[in-house]
């Protein structure tokens, strides 16, 4: 079944390589070489990476009646795309839009992080946490087992970026709908310094409501608590302190109340409101 | 080959060739609009006003975006030539898009772009051969019709005919605008590649 979808992400995408790197329900994730149309001498303004592309590519889905299907699959390639323009005049980091296709289900956009060392896979916080962590229980030197590297000052300042990155979001009245931390990708800046980056805009959509914020934040709280148990707690308070700096800074402090309480009900009862479904 | 004018290849439709070349200093705007409107084949170009250029990235992503919808089938405008145009700016309407982005009598410098397409895809046939123009002959009749200067066609050509108080008014930007040229660019690569959909 994947060789098909791969063959007709082909079709529509003519001499361009494709490496998958990850396949969801909604959509394929590929990484190329090729840029989808400029030469390689001429390099693309405000992007770091100009020798790698993500290709996000939505197939037919066959269970679906083919004219429903054409429309969603526009339609939401459409509205991420607008998206992450949308984000990049707001000044709130994530993937930049080279390019879209979107009757065909095409998005091309920057390529962010990098690979960790030891095989530790692309810089996704969750790769990031796993290895520190994994640093930690492996340390035989006792005296660097005194401090756990896993809850560092350098992962305190992350998972308050990552708040602050969250926060930005919500304050825009934007949520993302599918926060997870293999969804957050560290990115180094000129400092050389871990900045996460929120990709995946699939499931995001426009709200001014609290409901919809603190469910946002509880799904990445449950994504922390089942990937990283033994530290997800304090990621987690981190995380909260960061959303909660970016309202204060912002005088948000108002609606910032609201969510918290609401997120302690979301806590209490899960991410479903109505009993249905 | 001169540096008269230069020849674009989009990598992923090879079937299409564009040519593209700069005038400066154009005299003659209105002459070459009449001719235009009456479909002179002499004037079968996309005439572009250079004020609205910012780079050649911004150029390469409006020929990507017409030469996709034209391969989907799904051309808003009557030729590649005004889909060009149209898909480089940001207005839905054909006529104020050609009026804003195209000539008009006050646009001095312009980017001229045919595009061609070959009927058939990736094989040389030479009869095939035969109906590619020579580009040679194209920049002649072209240079003979514009009273203008021909200027090497680069990222400084742009960046020097660019008017960033004419994109700020035709992409409507208003407080999103930036003197950051690079970010500014991106923002009309986005109003480009989100055109339309």
């Amino acid at each position: 079944m994947s060789k098909e979808i791969i063959a007709a992400a082909q079709s529509h995408l003519h001499g361009v390589d494709l490496q998958l790197i990850s396949q969801g329900a909604e959509a394929l994730v590929f990484k190329t070489n090729t840029h989808p149309y400029l030469p390689t001498y001429i390099k693309p303004s405000d992007i770091q990476n100009t020798t790698n592309y993500i290709i996000k590519y939505r197939p037919f889905k066959p269970y679906r009646h083919p004219v429903l299907d054409k429309q969603l699959t526009k339609s939401r390639t459409a509205s991420e795309a607008k998206l992450l323009s949308r984000l990049y005049t707001l000044g709130v980091p994530a993937p930049k839009l080279i390019a879209t296709d979107a009757p065909n289900g095409i998005i091309w956009m920057e390529c962010l992080g990098y690979d960790l060392e030891n095989n530790g896979g692309v810089s996704s916080l969750k790769n990031w946490l796993w290895m520190l962590e994994k640093q930690f229980e492996q340390e035989q030197d006792p005296e660097k087992k005194r401090h756990n590297i896993a809850l560092g000052d350098e992962v305190k300042s992350v998972m308050e970026l990552v708040g602050k990155a969250v926060g930005h979001l919500h304050l825009q009245d934007i949520v993302h709908g599918d926060l997870t931390s293999s969804n957050i990708i560290l990115v180094k800046d000129e400092e050389n310094n871990n900045q996460p980056t929120l990709i995946d805009f699939g499931l995001s959509s426009y709200s001014s409501l609290v409901e919809d914020k603190s469910v946002d934040l509880y799904v990445l709280e449950r994504a922390l608590t089942s990937t990283h148990p033994m530290y997800s707690q304090q990621y987690n308070d981190w995380l909260l302190d960061g959303y909660e700096q970016v309202h204060r800074e912002n005088k948000a402090m108002k609606k910032h109340a609201e969510i918290v309480r609401r997120l302690k009900d979301v806590r209490m009862r899960g991410r479903k409101r109505s009993m249905l479904g | 080959m001169t540096t008269n004018y230069r020849l674009l290849d989009i990598n992923q439709f090879p079937s299409y060739k564009v040519f593209a070349t700069v005038f400066t200093d154009v005299k003659n705007t209105d002459e070459i609009k009449s001719h235009l409107i009456k479909g002179d084949r002499q004037y079968d170009f996309a005439f572009i006003n250079a004020e609205n250029i910012l780079s050649f990235e911004q150029l390469y992503s409006a020929l990507y975006k017409a030469l996709l919808d034209d391969t989907n089938d799904r051309k808003k405008s009557k030729t590649l030539h005004t889909e060009l145009i149209f898909d480089l700016a940001p207005q839905k309407n054909i006529m104020e898009c050609l009026n804003k982005f195209g000539i008009s009598s006050h646009s001095s410098n312009l980017l001229v772009i045919k595009i061609i397409k070959s009927q058939q895809n990736y094989i040389t046939d030479p009869q095939e051969e035969e109906k590619v123009p020579v580009w040679e002959d194209v920049f002649d009749q072209l240079n003979q019709n514009i009273d203008g200067e021909v200027v090497s066609l680069n990222d400084e050509t742009f960046k020097n005919f660019a008017n960033l108080n004419t994109i700020k008014k035709n992409f409507k930007l208003g407080n999103t605008f930036t003197e950051n040229t690079d970010k500014l660019n991106r923002q009309l690569i986005s109003v480009t590649q989100l055109k339309g959909i």
